[in-house]
C-alpha cells in the first residue's frame, strides 16, 4: 500500500497533495463537478493519472483500492457530470469489486446518461460478474440502452445469454432483434444457427444485410468454437446469396481449414467474377495442408497459368518448388517459363533446392529476357547459393563466365571471394576487368594484396577496375596495406596507388595528398593534384591555385578543375578569388566541362564588365545555354545608359533557345525596353491576363466564398472584398510556356487568392480543349458557365488538367480563380482544338 | 575468412544479407496475382464520398469532374458541407445524411471516408460487407481492435482498401526506403521521428450546434457529448474519445514510413518506452531486431534512419543522406526496390481495375496505426508496454489490454 501511496503524492501532487485514493477522489471531486473546462480538465487528467498509475502490473491491491473508492463516489450525492467521469474511470480500472455498483447504477431509476456509463464499464470490466450483471440489465433495460447491452454480451462472448438472446432475436422491436442476432453470432454458439438463419428468411433490405453480415460471423465463431461442421454448412449457404459473400465463404473455408473444400476453391480461381477470382487466390494461397497445393497441381498440368506458379510460390513446400522447376523445365510458353524462372528468387535454396539452381545455371547464356531474369534469381536467391555459383565459375565461359561473376558480384558473399580473385587472373580481360569489380563489391580486406598485385603489372582497363576495388574494400587492414604499399613504391605505381588512397578517403589521406604533390615525380603530382581536387579539403586550394600558376600544362588543367570544385564553397566568403578561379579557367582550358563551371561562377561572382569575356561563347556549342545564362545575368547589371547593349544580348540569348526561366527573364527584360514578345502565344497559351488580387484565403476558406467575378467582371470597376479594395490590373506573362506567376507578379502568396481574367475572340464557333496548371486550387468559367474545378495542393504542371469546352463565334470570357496554400502559386491555360493542336485565337491587349 | 562487416563494405554492399527476406512482401504483392481479373479500364466506377468537409473536399475535387470514377454520392452530417460538396459535382449527384444509404446505392462501387477517427472503422468495415473499394483516410482507425476488424473485413470481402497514408506515393520516401532496406547505411540502429502531441479527455462546455448540423450522427459510436465548435470541424484531433491527436494523425505518415523502411508491414515493435525527464519528449519504441525509434519532439525533419555507417533523412520534399555516396550508386538487381505507386489516388484506381493490393493497403495501414496507437497508450499510462506483433496483444499487463479496443455508444455496434 506504500508504493500506491507514495506514487499518489508523486501524481498528483503539483495539483491536489494527497495520500491516499479517498483522499484524492475527495479533492478533485469539486473539479470534476465544475461547470469550468479547465477545472474539469485538471481533475479528470489528475484521476486519469491515478487509475494508469494503479492499474500498472504488480499494483493490484493499489487498483483494486481506487476503483473501490471510486465505486464509492457514484452515489446520487455526488453530481452527475462527475459520475460519468467517475465511470469513464471504472472502465479503465473496473474489476469485480466495482461490478455491485455498476449493477446498480445500470438498473431502472438512475439517470441515462449513468445508466449508459454503467454499462460501457461493464462491457470492459474482465471479471465475469460483469457478465452476469449484464445478463441481469438486459431484463431491465429499455430502447438504446437495451442494444447497447446486447451488443456487450455479444462483446464478452457470453455463453449464458444465448437463451435470452435467442428470445430477443424474436422480439418484435426490429433494433433489439438485429442486436441480438448479432450478438449471438459473435457468441458462436450452435443453438445459435437456426435462429440467425430464420432472420435470414424474415428481414429485408438493410436488415437483412446485418442478418448476412451475422451469418458470416456467427460461422467464423463456431471455427473458433471449434464447431467446423456447422461453420462449413453456414459457409456453404452464404455462399449462394451473391458473388460478395461467395467471395467471404471462401475465405472462410480457408480460414477455417476446411479440406473438404479445396475442390471449391480451386474452382473458383477461374470464377468470372473478379471478388469471387480474388478471395480464391487468396483461399488457396492461404489455406493449410497440402491438399491445395496438390489441387493447384492437377490445374496447373491441365491448364498452366501464371496464375496458379504464382499462388503455388506462395503456398511454399516441395510440391510448390516441384510445380516451379516443371514449368521453368518443360513448359513452352515462354512467359510462363520466365515466370518460374523469376519465383525461384522467392525461395531459399535450401539441400533440396539445389535442382532450382542447376536449372537456373543451365538456363543461364540463353540470352535476352532469359538471362536477364535468371542473374537477378540468382542474385536475390537466399540460401547457399554462392557456393554453387563459385564452383561453376571455373567451368564457365565467355558471357555465361561474365554473368555468373556479375551474380557473386551482387550477392556480396565471401564465400564467391575465392573463385572471384581466381577469376582475375583469367586469360579473358573483359573476365579479369569484371571479376575485379565483383571483389570490390565483396569487399573483403583480404583482397588487398592481390588487388595491390594488379595495380602495379595490369593494364589500364584491369588498373581502374583494381582501383575501383581497392576503393571499395573494408577494414583498416585495407587502409593500412595500401599505405604501406604507397610507401614502397614508385613511378607510376605510387601515383596509381596515391589515386586509391584519394578516393578511399581515409583519415590523413589529404597530408598525403599535399606532400605528394611536392614529389620528383610528375605522375606522383599530377595523381596528388588531381586528388586534391576532389578532398572537399578547403586546405588543398592553395596548393591548387599555386600549381595554377607555376605548374605544367597537365597540372594547371588538374589544378584547375580542383580549383573549380572549390569555387562554390569560397564563392560566398571571398567572391573576388572565386571569381579569379572562373576567369583563369575561361583563360586557360578549353574543356567544357571547366567552361561551363566557369560560367557559371562568372554569372553568380561577377560584374558587366565581364560581359565581353562571355560573348564568344555564345556560338553554337555545348556551351551556348550555360554562357546565356551567364550573359543575361551580367547584362541585368548593366547601368541605365547602356541598355541599348543589354537589349542587344536579351535578342541574343532569346534566339538561343534558352531555358524556361532565362527566357521569361529575357521577354521581360526587352519587354521593359519597349520589345514585345510573346513566346507562349505560338504554343496556344493565353498571356494577357487581368489580375484581381490578392484576397485573403484562411484555411482555404475562399474556395466556398464566391466573391463578385464569379457573378460577372467589370475590368473598369474596383471590387470591395471584407473592406478592401481590389482593382484589376492587366499582367502580361512572360513565360514562354504561358504560366502566370503570381508570386513574380506581385502578390502575396499565403494563404491568398487571385481571380485571373482574359477575352479572347475566335472566328467562328468550334470545340476546343481547354489546358490549364495551377498551384495550388483552381476554378475556371467559361462565359459565365464554371467548366473545371480543381480542389487540392499541388505545384504547377503545364497541361496537367483538360477540359472540353464549346467556343462561341466572337469573343469568349475566360475566368480562373486560383487559391494558394503556400509558397509559390500560379497557373496557365492553353487552348488547343480537340486533336490537342493550339487554336488560332486572338486576345483582348488592353 | 573474416566476415566482419566494416563501414565501406556497408556504404557498397546490398541488402542481400540483411533482408531480402524481409524485403519480399512489400516487392511482391499477392493481389496482384489476380490481375487479369479485374473490370476493364472503360468500366465506369461511381465512388461515394463519406465526410465532404477539409479533407473530404480534397478528395471530392480529384473526382468531381471525373468520367472514368465518378462522383455520384456524398454524405455528411452537416447539411452545408454536403450540399457544397454535390453543387461541385453537379446536379445529379446524391445527398446523405446517413452513411448506409451511399453504401446501399448501386452506383457506388467504392467510398471515399473522410470523416473524424471514431467512425473510420465503423464505415470502413461496412462499406466493405457492402461490396465497396475503400479509400479510408489516415489514421485507420481509433484503436488497434478496429484496425486489425478493418484489415479482416477486407480480406474477407475481397476489397481494393487504401489508406490516405500518401507519403508512399512519393519517390523522396520510397527513395529512403530502398535505401536503408538495401543497407546502404548499414545495419540501422536508431529511427528518429519528429512527431509529438497526444489527446486527452474531453471537456468543454455545451454550445449550440449550427443549424443543420446532425451532431448525434457525428457523435456516433464516441461517448455521447454536446457540441462545442472547438469539437468541428477543426479540433476533434485534440480530444481522446475522437482521436488519438498528432501522434496518430502525423505517426500514420511518418511511423508509417519507418514501418516501411525498417521492412516491418507486417509486424510492430516488441517494447514502447513513454517519455522521460523533462527534457525533448520522445516515445521509445524498441523493434525485435533491436532497431530503436525514438517518435517525439526530435531535432530532425520527418524521419531520420540512422545506420552503422551514415543517416538517411526524409520528409515531404526533403532528402538528405550523408555520407553522399550512399544515394548516388543504382540499386542492383540484389537490392530492395520496392513498388512504385503512380499516385495515392491513381494507384487506389488502377487496383481497383486490377484488384491488386495497393501501396498503402489495410494491412500496412493497420500495422501502422497500430504502432501510433501504442506510442499514445505508452504516454498515458506512463509506463513500459510489452507488444506481441504476432498476436497483436499486450504482454503481462492486462490494464493497458483495455486499451486495445473502446466501449461503442448504444445502439452503435462494429
Amino acid at each position: 500500500m506504500l508504493s500506491f501511496l507514495l506514487a499518489l503524492v508523486f501524481l498528483a501532487a503539483p495539483e491536489v497533495g494527497v495520500s491516499t485514493p479517498e483522499a484524492l477522489l475527495g479533492e478533485i471531486l469539486p473539479g470534476l463537478a465544475s461547470t469550468d473546462s479547465a477545472q474539469i480538465d485538471g481533475a479528470w487528467r489528475a484521476l486519469e493519472r491515478a487509475c494508469f498509475e494503479a492499474g500498472r502490473p504488480g499494483a493490484e491491491n493499489e487498483r483494486k483500492a481506487l476503483s473501490l473508492a471510486i465505486a464509492a463516489k457514484l452515489g446520487a450525492d455526488v453530481p452527475e457530470s462527475a459520475r460519468v467521469i467517475f465511470l469513464r474511470a471504472l472502465e479503465i480500472v473496473g474489476k469485480g469489486e466495482a461490478v455491485p455498483a455498476l449493477a446498480k447504477l445500470i438498473a431502472p431509476g438512475n439517470p441515462s446518461s449513468i445508466r449508459e456509463g454503467a454499462r460501457r464499464a461493464l462491457d470492459t470490466n474482465p471479471h465475469v460478474n460483469a457478465k452476469k450483471a449484464l445478463r441481469h440489465a438486459l431484463g431491465q433495460a429499455e430502447g438504446s440502452l437495451r442494444v447497447g447491452v446486447i451488443h456487450s454480451l455479444g462483446v464478452r462472448r457470453d455463453f449464458l445469454a444465448t437463451g435470452d438472446l435467442i428470445g430477443i432475436a424474436e422480439d418484435s422491436d426490429l433494433a433489439a432483434k438485429l442486436a441480438a442476432v448479432e450478438a449471438l453470432a459473435e457468441i458462436g454458439d450452435v443453438s445459435a444457427v437456426p435462429v440467425v438463419e430464420e432472420a435470414l428468411s424474415n428481414l429485408k433490405g438493410p436488415e437483412l444485410a446485418v442478418a448476412q453480415r451475422a451469418y458470416l460471423r456467427l460461422a467464423d465463431s463456431l471455427v473458433r468454437n471449434d464447431e467446423r461442421g456447422q461453420a462449413r454448412r453456414i459457409y456453404d449457404k452464404a455462399a449462394r446469396i451473391s458473388p460478395a459473400h461467395k467471395a467471404a465463404a471462401l475465405i472462410g473455408f480457408a480460414r477455417a481449414g476446411l479440406q473438404s473444400e479445396i475442390e471449391r476453391i480451386a474452382s473458383a480461381l477461374d470464377d468470372p467474377d473478379p471478388q469471387v477470382g480474388g478471395a480464391a487466390v487468396e483461399a488457396a494461397s492461404r489455406i493449410t495442408g497440402d491438399g491445395m497445393t496438390k489441387a493447384l497441381l492437377v490445374r496447373l498440368e491441365r491448364d498452366p497459368s501464371v496464375k496458379l506458379l504464382r499462388i503455388l510460390a506462395r503456398r511454399r513446400g516441395p510440391g510448390a518448388r516441384a510445380a516451379l522447376l516443371n514449368a521453368a523445365r518443360n513448359t513452352q510458353a515462354a512467359n510462363l517459363r520466365l515466370e518460374a524462372l523469376r519465383l525461384f528468387g522467392d525461395f531459399s535454396s535450401d539441400r533440396d533446392g539445389r535442382d532450382a539452381i542447376d536449372l537456373l545455371l543451365s538456363a543461364l547464356g540463353e540470352g535476352g529476357e532469359v538471362d536477364r531474369v535468371v542473374e537477378t534469381t540468382l542474385s536475390r536467391m537466399r540460401g547457399p547459393v554462392t557456393v554453387t555459383i563459385a564452383e561453376q565459375l571455373g567451368k564457365a565461359s565467355g558471357d555465361r563466365k561474365l554473368a555468373l561473376i556479375r551474380v557473386l558480384g551482387a550477392r556480396r558473399e565471401v564465400e564467391g571471394l575465392q573463385a572471384l580473385e581466381s577469376a582475375a587472373s583469367d586469360a579473358s580481360l573483359p573476365v579479369r576487368t569484371a571479376a575485379l569489380q565483383a571483389i570490390g563489391q565483396v569487399g573483403q580486406a583480404s583482397s588487398v594484396a592481390l588487388l595491390l598485385g594488379i595495380l602495379v603489372k595490369a593494364g589500364d582497363a584491369e588498373r581502374g577496375a583494381a582501383i575501383g576495388a581497392l576503393a571499395r574494400l573494408c577494414g583498416d587492414e585495407s587502409s593500412t596495406a595500401i599505405v604501406a604499399a604507397f610507401a614502397r613504391a614508385e613511378g607510376a605505381d605510387r601515383a596509381v596507388l596515391l589515386r586509391v588512397i584519394a578516393l578511399r578517403r581515409d583519415p590523413g589521406s589529404v597530408d598525403r595528398l599535399k606532400k605528394a604533390a611536392g614529389e620528383p615525380s610528375s605522375l606522383v603530382r599530377l595523381a596528388a593534384i588531381e586528388g586534391l581536387g576532389f578532398s572537399n579539403d578547403l586546405s588543398a586550394l592553395p596548393i591548387l591555385l599555386e600549381v595554377i600558376e607555376k605548374g605544367t600544362e597537365a597540372e594547371q588543367s588538374l589544378a584547375l578543375r580542383g580549383a573549380l570544385r572549390f569555387g562554390d564553397q569560397i564563392a560566398r566568403d571571398d567572391r573576388s578569388k572565386a571569381l579569379a578561379i572562373y576567369l583563369k579557367a575561361l583563360d586557360i582550358s578549353e574543356d567544357p566541362k571547366d567552361l561551363s563551371m566557369a560560367l557559371r561562377g562568372i554569372a553568380e561572382t561577377s560584374g558587366p564588365e565581364n560581359l565581353k569575356r562571355i560573348l564568344p561563347h555564345l556560338k553554337k556549342g555545348p556551351l551556348q545555354r550555360e554562357a546565356g545564362r551567364a550573359a543575361l545575368r551580367l547584362a541585368q547589371r548593366l547601368p541605365e545608359d547602356q541598355q541599348a547593349g543589354a537589349k542587344e544580348v536579351y535578342e541574343l540569348v532569346l534566339a538561343l533557345d534558352p531555358d524556361h526561366t532565362t527566357a521569361s527573364q529575357c521577354v521581360r527584360r526587352l519587354r521593359r525596353l519597349g520589345v514585345d514578345v510573346d513566346l507562349a502565344r505560338k504554343r496556344g497559351f493565353v498571356t494577357r491576363w487581368w489580375i484581381l488580387a490578392p484576397f485573403p484565403n484562411p484555411q482555404g476558406s475562399l474556395w466556398e466564398k464566391a466573391l463578385p467575378p464569379e457573378s460577372g467582371v467589370d475590368l473598369t470597376k474596383p471590387v470591395e472584398s471584407e473592406g478592401e479594395k481590389y482593382e484589376w490590373k492587366m499582367y502580361h506573362t512572360p513565360s514562354p510556356r504561358g504560366v502566370i506567376d503570381l508570386a513574380d507578379a506581385g502578390y502575396s502568396s499565403e494563404f491568398a487568392g487571385a481571380y485571373l481574367y482574359a477575352e479572347i475572340s475566335v472566328k467562328s464557333a468550334c470545340d476546343a480543349l481547354f489546358k490549364m496548371g495551377s498551384d495550388d486550387q483552381i476554378a475556371c468559367w467559361l462565359n459565365g458557365v464554371k467548366v473545371h474545378a480543381y480542389r487540392a495542393s499541388r505545384g504547377l504542371e503545364v497541361d496537367k488538367d483538360t477540359v472540353e469546352v464549346k467556343l462561341t463565334e466572337g469573343v469568349n470570357r475566360i475566368l480562373l480563380k486560383i487559391l494558394n496554400d503556400t509558397l509559390d502559386w500560379g497557373a496557365c491555360l492553353r487552348i488547343t482544338d480537340r486533336a490537342g493542336k493550339p487554336l488560332d485565337f486572338a486576345q483582348k491587349e488592353s | 575468412m573474416s566476415r566482419r562487416v566494416t563501414r565501406r563494405r556497408f556504404l557498397f554492399r546490398s541488402a542481400h544479407a540483411l533482408g531480402t527476406g524481409m524485403a519480399l512482401p512489400a516487392v511482391l504483392r499477392s493481389g496482384s496475382i489476380a490481375s487479369a481479373a479485374g473490370p476493364s479500364a472503360n468500366d465506369r466506377v461511381g465512388i461515394g464520398f463519406i465526410g465532404t468537409g477539409g479533407r473530404g473536399s480534397d478528395h471530392l475535387s480529384v473526382y468531381a469532374q471525373s468520367r472514368k470514377f465518378p462522383a455520384v454520392a456524398v454524405c455528411d452530417v452537416e447539411a452545408a458541407n454536403r450540399q457544397r460538396a454535390a453543387k461541385s459535382v453537379g446536379p445529379e449527384c446524391g445527398q446523405h445524411n446517413d452513411y448506409r444509404e451511399v453504401l446501399e446505392r448501386k452506383d457506388v462501387d467504392a467510398v471515399v471516408i473522410s470523416t473524424p477517427d471514431h467512425w473510420h472503422a465503423m464505415m470502413a468495415i461496412h462499406a466493405c460487407e457492402a461490396g465497396k473499394d475503400v479509400f479510408c483516410e489516415k489514421p485507420l482507425s481509433l484503436t488497434i481492435v478496429q484496425a486489425r476488424a478493418m484489415a479482416n473485413a477486407a480480406r474477407r470481402y475481397e476489397r481494393v482498401f487504401q489508406t490516405g497514408s500518401q507519403q508512399r506515393s512519393s519517390g523522396e520516401f520510397r527513395r529512403a526506403c530502398e535505401l536503408v532496406r538495401s543497407g546502404r547505411i548499414g545495419k540501422i540502429r536508431e529511427v528518429m521521428v519528429n512527431v509529438w502531441g497526444t489527446s486527452k479527455p474531453c471537456t468543454l462546455p455545451a454550445e449550440d450546434p449550427p443549424a443543420g448540423m446532425d451532431w448525434d450522427r457525428w457523435i456516433g459510436p464516441a461517448p455521447w457529448r454536446p457540441f462545442n465548435k472547438q469539437l468541428h470541424p477543426y479540433h476533434w484531433r485534440n480530444y481522446r474519445d475522437f482521436s488519438g491527436g498528432s501522434m496518430t494523425d502525423w505517426g500514420a505518415h511518418h511511423l508509417d514510413i519507418v514501418q516501411w523502411g525498417l521492412g516491418m508491414d507486417d509486424s510492430g515493435p516488441v517494447e514502447i518506452l513513454p517519455p522521460e525527464g523533462t527534457g525533448p519528449q520522445y516515445v521509445t519504441y524498441r523493434y525485435a531486431n533491436g532497431v530503436v525509434v525514438k517518435c517525439g519532439e526530435t531535432a530532425v525533419q520527418g524521419v531520420r534512419f540512422v545506420g552503422d555507417y551514415g543517416k538517411i533523412n526524409v520528409n515531404r520534399g526533403y532528402f538528405q543522406a550523408a555520407p553522399e555516396e550512399v544515394a548516388t550508386e543504382p540499386l542492383g538487381p540484389a537490392d530492395v526496390n520496392l513498388y512504385r505507386s503512380p499516385g495515392h489516388h491513381e494507384d487506389w484506381q488502377q487496383c481497383i481495375r486490377t484488384r491488386g493490393r495497393p501501396i498503402t493497403d489495410v494491412e500496412i495501414g493497420a500495422r501502422s496505426v497500430t504502432v501510433c496507437h501504442l506510442g499514445n497508450i505508452a504516454i498515458w499510462l506512463n509506463r513500459k508496454l510489452q507488444w506481441d506483433p504476432f498476436k497483436e496483444q499486450m504482454v503481462g499487463d492486462p490494464e493497458a489490454a483495455r486499451w486495445l479496443d473502446r466501449p461503442t455508444r448504444a445502439p452503435y455496434h462494429l
